[in-house]
């Protein structure tokens, strides 16, 4: 599937589950973490909606920021996620299954009649 | 220390920069004693009253001009005792000097019985004028009153014949009395009691001033 | 539009919409490093300047953050407070509290109390029934007033630093900086006494500031500032709010009401 073909509304409603599995990796900056969206095939996540995304995410406290002094300029803010964050991941990979699956039936059944 | 340092030096600046007013502070005294004439006792006398008046009135002018302020500061971390004696110390550096220049004056200009004894009494009357000025701020709500209540307590004193009984009660007594035993002797006054008149008005006055800044709070 | 016109764009749609300044620098950064390492131009990656900062808004919000955990406790307690004037009650049973970085606006109509509860916050007047507890260094900024009419900008500065245990010079440039946020130059030697009401007020304001206050009461003291004063002090104030000064405002114009934590309102009682 060509990343160019997804809807802009299905975007961002992964958007959140997908930057919570990724920091589960371990702790980034949003550039990497857009690059790493779109080379999985999810994006291009553009910045614009990336922080806000982001910001939300540190809204509900599943994720912290912390800013690290960059190498000559002004640094980078680096995220990670919390304890809620991290219970948040696996919730999410549950719940995605058993909607995704129900989503690729109903699609499907469209396609056959 | 430093902070006390600090804050007499405000003082100081914002009173020197009232030139108009410290001019004729200094230079109404100067003319009453000039006008008075040649006899010894009333010059002095009519220049000791200017420098009760002088000296209180700048003393109050001070006290007034940090009434909004002061609040503020001691809000900022300053104690009130500090604020106190940086502008105790400001105002009893001026007193100081003004008196300074009228007794030298006096020395030079008249033939005095004791001139010592007339440098001692206008220094104890600039400390009382000192306190009683501070107490009026602490006490008189604007400007004029108070220069008006100065100046009432100061003519008071001058013109009031000093065998009577109730003079002791005005606050600048100590003033005339000593004075009077600098220019006429031991005979015609008694320096303990004009000296512990002094001390009595600025312990009371002292006192007023404390009452009245904790009562507004 | 260059990236440099598109971020500045962004800076001031951020303003408007009212983000305090540490918080708009963080967002202006990283959307910085950001366009450093995906290239191209800022209005592609974010879209129009205006509709990002409302997206960004929307998702992180005006929110204060602690300093620290610690620093939660109320530094303001106002308990149950009643004041009478001359046999008027003035104040009946007010209370609340503030915690560091909160802002409490205060409304009223005029002789509401508003200003009779500022002034026993502050220590100048006791109620006659209740407590009022505050901890810490207090900025009093009243509606008109409270300099020394002889003194100028700079000796204003040095007093109120020495309170807060700063020496001359650094107590001086704090404060020439402050009143600069405000739009005054305070190297000016005229003595207070002499300055125009608005600028009076800023000296007031960034005199009150300079000691770096725990708590800060205001009596709508943008009194006399005009259009641009007022944006400049709101603004001022914000980002002491962000460094957890904890405020109690007393003002009539709605900019208090926008980014207040609490609001308390004032019915002078009949």
């Amino acid at each position: 599937m060509s990343s160019d073909d997804v809807p802009a509304n299905w975007l961002r409603g992964v958007l959140e589950p997908c930057l919570l599995a990724l920091l589960a990796d371990g702790e980034t900056y949003g550039y990497e973490l857009a690059a790493r969206l779109e080379s999985g095939g999810i994006g291009p996540v553009k910045g614009g909606s990336l922080y806000p995304a982001l910001g939300r995410l540190e809204q509900d406290g599943r994720v912290v920021a912390e800013w690290r002094p960059g190498d000559g300029g002004p640094g980078r803010k680096y995220y990670r996620l919390t304890d809620a964050g991290r219970a948040s991941v696996a919730d999410n990979a549950r719940r995605w299954r058993t909607f995704s699956s129900a989503v690729s039936e109903m699609l499907d059944a469209g396609v056959r009649s | 220390m430093t902070d006390v340092l600090l804050g007499a030096e405000m003082t100081l600046r914002g009173l020197l920069r009232r030139r108009i007013s410290i001019a004729v502070l200094v230079l109404l005294p100067l003319a009453l004693y000039v006008v008075s004439g040649d006899t010894v006792g009333r010059s002095v006398r009519a220049l000791v009253f200017g420098l009760t008046w002088a000296v209180g009135t700048v003393a109050f002018f001070a006290t007034v001009a940090g009434r909004e302020l002061e609040p503020r500061l001691a809000m900022a971390g300053w104690t009130r005792r500090r604020l106190r004696s940086a502008r105790t110390a400001a105002l009893l550096a001026v007193a100081l000097v003004i008196a300074l220049g009228f007794w030298a004056l006096v020395a030079v200009d008249q033939a005095v019985r004791s001139v010592p004894w007339v440098g001692g009494a206008m220094l104890v009357t600039a400390v009382v004028a000192v306190a009683i000025g501070v107490a009026v701020g602490a006490l008189v709500p604007t400007e004029m009153e108070g220069t008006l209540v100065l100046f009432f307590l100061a003519g008071l004193q001058a013109v009031t014949d000093p065998a009577a009984g109730w003079s002791v009660a005005l606050p600048f007594w100590s003033s005339r009395e000593l004075t009077t035993y600098a220019v006429d002797g031991p005979a015609a006054a008694s320096w303990a009691a004009g000296l512990g008149h002094a001390m009595a008005v600025i312990g009371a006055a002292v006192m007023l001033s404390r009452a009245a800044g904790s009562r507004r709070r | 539009m260059t990236d440099r016109e598109w971020l500045g764009q962004l800076e001031r749609e951020l303003q408007a919409r009212g983000v305090a300044r540490p918080q708009r620098i963080e967002a202006l950064v990283e959307t910085e490093a950001f366009l450093a390492d995906a290239g191209g131009p800022a209005v592609d990656h974010f879209g129009p300047a205006a509709a990002y900062a409302e997206e960004l808004v929307r998702a992180i919000g005006r929110r204060v953050e602690p300093l620290d955990d610690r620093g939660r406790d109320p530094v303001v307690v106002v308990d149950g407070v009643r004041c009478s004037h001359r046999g008027r009650t003035v104040l009946d049973g007010v209370s609340f509290c503030v915690r560091p970085g909160e802002v409490v606006a205060l409304i009223g109509a005029n002789g509401a109390g508003k200003s009779t509860l500022l002034r026993v916050l502050a220590g100048l007047d006791r109620p006659d029934r209740g407590s009022v507890e505050v901890c810490g260094p207090v900025g009093y900024v009243p509606q008109a007033g409270g300099l020394d009419p002889h003194l100028r900008a700079d000796e204003h500065f040095a007093l109120f630093g020495r309170g807060g245990g700063l020496d001359r010079d650094e107590a001086r440039r704090r404060g020439r900086d402050l009143a600069s946020r405000l739009g005054w130059d305070a190297s000016e030697p005229t003595v207070a006494g002499e300055l125009s009401g608005g600028t009076r007020q800023k000296l007031s304001v960034a005199a009150a500031l300079v000691p770096g206050p725990a708590v800060l009461l205001l009596d709508e003291p943008y009194q006399g500032m005009d259009a641009d004063g007022m944006s400049r002090f709101w603004e001022l104030l914000w980002d002491s709010t962000e460094d957890g000064v904890a405020s109690v405002v007393s003002s009539h114009h709605a900019d208090v009401l926008d980014r207040a934590t609490t609001v308390v309102e004032l019915e002078g009682a009949p």
